[in-house]
């Protein structure tokens, strides 16, 4: 008995998990590497400056996406109505180039699984955007394709989550710039908090979605207005 | 619980308070009529919010309407047991209607536990301005993020659709509030929202640090400073009012 339930949770094989992992490598063309999201204002004013600061903006970073990028992608996941999490996924992203970088990253990611996969979640969300009624947001297009593969969501959303703190990461070392050894135990220190940032996406009420950090939007607002910028956001 | 249902409408010659109803510690005083538009101030007959309180406020800001909704002085909000504060806001705005909703900033006092929700139903042509300034404790006696939870959810809809969302929720056991991401080092946190209105720069930041951007509907100002005053003088200057 105890053994076929252990059989049926490792089921899940590599092979279903693929089509999440290609979409979430740095390989994957969405432009993630020119999004910054206010991190390079912090860089600017030396707010993040080592291994210890990154490690603070990271693990703030993963609490306040557990309810914004996170949360969207799970609630996408689990089913929630696209259209309805769409416009509050909008109304939520205040800070322009926040808003628009995820819609850019959306449409690529839609233009590439197109051509790879054929996915009728995503065929649906790119119509629906298509049609003006969405915006089209990356996190919500992760979260179909959660949906479409009907992968374990915890583990994709970790995945997602994941995705989340290496690309910033690897921003960090690039702007700081920080060794990249150093980068890397800040990535493992604050990776293991995903877990529970995934729960607090899973369990938080529609209602609840979009919470922000105040200091994160003021960082990505003031990027606008920085005087020289390596990055679109 | 705390009622409170204000209507305006404008009478072809200004904006008059056409119906009014409170209940205790809620207080309306009596509006300040100006050329271009009328304030009201809602007051509390009470020293601040306690454990239990409700609050429910409703505006119907008519056709036409001009006006600026201030309170006084700040809302405190006690030690809490765990029912804690709840406060909900619908202002309704009517069709060429404008709207300058500047409450009172709020301060969590430490053990205090608060949730509020504020509410705009607005049309296309009207204008609103709304803002949210709230501390991380009583500051000024170095009391800070010492309250259990503090919650606040804006929302605007047109015409029924949300357009623009701004949700605020610290719970200092779940992370360090003081430094990346929330405050920053700062005591205070404001957030002013404009819509139906531009605005090309911003006024002085001396001693603030403040960013505008272009929200998906209407423009958007956040603030982090070190005194309430100081950030309503700010949102006052953005909006001329």
């Amino acid at each position: 008995m105890v053994m076929s339930i252990i059989t049926a949770i490792h089921t899940m094989s590599i092979t279903e998990f693929l089509p999440l992992i290609q979409s979430l490598d740095a390989l994957f063309p969405v432009g993630g590497f020119t999004l910054s999201n206010g991190l390079e204002t912090y860089v600017q004013k030396n707010i993040v400056c080592d291994k210890e600061t990154l490690i603070k903006f990271l693990k703030a970073y993963l609490y306040v996406a557990s309810y914004n990028d996170i949360a969207f992608c799970v609630k996408a996941a689990m089913g929630a109505d696209v259209s309805y999490l769409d416009r509050i996924c909008t109304s939520c992203k205040t800070p322009r180039e926040v808003r628009n970088g995820g819609m850019k990253m959306c449409s690529r990611f839609l233009k590439a699984h197109e051509a790879i996969s054929g996915s009728e979640q995503l065929k649906q969300y790119a119509e629906l955007i298509k049609k003006s009624e969405c915006a089209g947001h990356h996190c919500i297009a992760v979260g179909l394709l959660i949906r479409e593969k009907k992968l374990d969501i915890n583990m994709a959303a970790g995945l997602y989550a994941y995705n989340i703190l290496s690309t910033m990461t690897n921003h960090a070392v690039k702007l700081v710039p920080l060794r990249q050894l150093d980068g890397q135990k800040a990535l493992a220190e604050t990776a293991k908090g995903i877990e529970k940032a995934v729960q607090t996406a899973v369990k938080i009420d529609i209602d609840d979605l979009g919470a922000s950090g105040a200091g994160f939007d003021i960082r990505a607002m003031q990027h606008e207005k920085l005087y020289s910028r390596l990055y679109i956001s | 619980m705390s009622e409170l249902y204000i209507r305006t409408e404008y009478n072809g010659k200004r904006t008059v308070m056409t119906d009014s109803y409170f209940t205790s510690p809620c207080k309306v005083a009596k509006p300040f009529v100006y050329d271009n538009y009328t304030e009201i101030m809602v007051m509390m007959a009470s020293a601040g919010m306690l454990e239990g309180d409700t609050y429910e406020h409703i505006y119907d800001i008519c056709e036409g309407s001009r006006l600026k909704i201030t309170g006084q002085s700040y809302t405190k909000i006690f030690k809490c047991e765990s029912a804690g504060v709840e406060q909900n806001v619908k202002i309704r705005l009517g069709e060429n209607a404008m709207l300058y909703y500047c409450p009172c900033p709020v301060i969590p006092f430490g053990g205090s536990i608060f949730r509020s929700k504020t509410e705009f139903y607005i049309k296309k042509t009207s204008v609103l301005m709304f803002c949210d300034i709230f501390s991380c404790g009583r500051a000024a006696m170095g009391e800070r993020f010492l309250f259990k939870s503090y919650a606040a959810k804006n929302r605007v809809y047109i015409d029924g659709v949300p357009v623009f969302s701004d949700f605020t929720r610290l719970i200092p056991e779940e992370i360090e509030l003081s430094g990346t991401g929330f405050f920053e080092g700062y005591t205070h946190i404001g957030l002013i929202y404009i819509y139906g209105a531009d605005i090309d720069r911003l006024p002085d930041t001396e001693g603030l640090e403040a960013a505008m951007t272009r929200a998906s509907c209407g423009m958007c100002v956040k603030v982090l400073g070190n005194s309430a005053d100081e950030i309503v003088r700010f949102f006052n200057d953005i909006t001329g009012m």
